[in-house]
């Protein structure tokens, strides 16, 4: 008979890995965001919390004009 | 522009007819109305390179209408301010929409071919300084009222008065160009009847070289407005065939693109937040999350430069 197995702790919070492109200038203004020290220093980073950011701004009108 | 600048010019000019008159950095040039509501045609051109001249387009930029502190810009790459609008009353309104009138459009829509068109008049006073028809460059447009709609753009009454004057200031030596609009005793730019308008070059005095010197500091700091010194190419071809240079190669600016792939770790709540903007500011989650990104930067940190007055008047 097959046994099962309880796992009592919960779950770790799940993580969507998402790839976006910038080119060369783009990338400039990540380093700019990189020098305030605010967002972050890598470059995921920056961009992950500066998108939150934005929708917290945008809060509760997100997906309203932007 | 201060009271005390003396007239060195000081002209009428008579329907329908323009000239082309060299003003030189902190000179003021003045266009009176003499006996009402005439619709002027404007060209402005480097005095000392023909081939850097007002570009409405990029005067467009900043609003449909031109008025009191705003620049007469030079044409990209050098995107300089030629002159500087100093004084427009309420009553001249300017426009930055509507194309020289040509006579083409005139000798369709009323059968008469005798009348001149902007191409003419400008084309005339242009002659002078052995500049051709084909170097007229779209008018800013003084005491032309229009309006616009979902079609495009129509003249109402002009409201131009006896006395009205606009001031210039120049930034740099330039060769402006009043002419009388054509066309203006056939439509409402000139109310059915062409006018005289008055045309004065001011003495630059102390004052206005100052103003000159401080707007030209504040508005050509910027790398990318080019010189000459710059072109990969600086001699003005003469012939008018065009035939490609075999050993040419283009130094594109930025070129080529370069892209970087980066990952970015979001929370599955976080993603779902996301989710309901996806196709409608992007395709992919890695469009989505770009477009954000850039919608966040412009409204927090992009400046509002080159005379973009603010945010809320600026369309990012």
């Amino acid at each position: 008979m097959a046994s099962t197995k309880i796992v009592d702790d919960a779950p770790a919070p799940r993580t969507a890995k998402v790839i976006v492109q910038f080119d060369q200038q783009q990338r400039k203004l990540l380093d700019f965001l990189r020098a305030e020290g605010t967002f972050g220093r890598e470059d995921g980073e920056i961009i992950r919390n500066v998108v939150l950011d934005y929708l917290k701004q945008k809060k509760p009108a997100a997906g309203g004009k932007a | 522009m201060t009271t005390a600048q003396k007239s060195r010019l000081d002209i009428v000019l008579e329907p329908v007819s323009g000239k082309a008159i060299p003003v030189l950095k902190g000179e003021t040039l003045r266009i009176s109305l003499v006996s009402g509501a005439q619709h002027v045609e404007f060209n402005c051109f480097n005095l000392h390179d023909h081939k850097e001249y007002m570009s409405v387009g990029h005067m467009r930029r900043e609003s449909f209408r031109a008025g009191p502190d705003r620049m007469i810009w030079s044409n990209p790459p050098r995107y300089r301010p030629m002159m500087k609008i100093v004084a427009m009353p309420p009553t001249c309104g300017s426009d930055l929409l509507v194309a020289g009138s040509v006579s083409k459009v005139l000798e369709a829509q009323f059968g008469i071919d005798g009348l001149p068109g902007f191409d003419d008049t400008m084309a005339q006073a242009l002659g002078e300084y052995n500049l051709t028809a084909d170097d007229a460059h779209d008018p800013l447009n003084l005491w032309l009222n229009t309006e616009w709609d979902h079609i495009g753009t129509f003249v109402t009454t002009n409201s131009g008065k006896p006395g009205d004057c606009v001031d210039m200031l120049a930034l740099m030596d330039v060769l402006a160009v009043p002419t009388i609009a054509a066309g203006a005793n056939f439509s409402l730019s000139g109310n059915f009847s062409y006018k005289p308008i008055r045309v004065q070059v001011l003495e630059a005095d102390s004052s206005s070289r100052e103003e000159a010197d401080r707007e030209w500091q504040a508005n050509t700091a910027l790398k990318t407005q080019r010189t000459l010194d710059d072109y990969k190419l600086k001699t003005i071809r003469t012939e008018r065939s065009l035939t490609p240079t075999d050993s040419y190669q283009p130094d594109y600016v930025n070129f080529p693109i370069e892209w970087t792939d980066i990952e970015v770790l979001f929370s599955s709540d976080e993603l779902q937040s996301i989710w309901p903007l996806r196709g409608r500011m992007g395709a992919t989650d890695g469009e989505l999350v770009r477009t954000l990104f850039f919608h966040w930067y412009t409204e927090n940190r992009k400046s509002h430069g080159l005379r973009f007055y603010s945010p809320q008047q600026l369309h990012a």
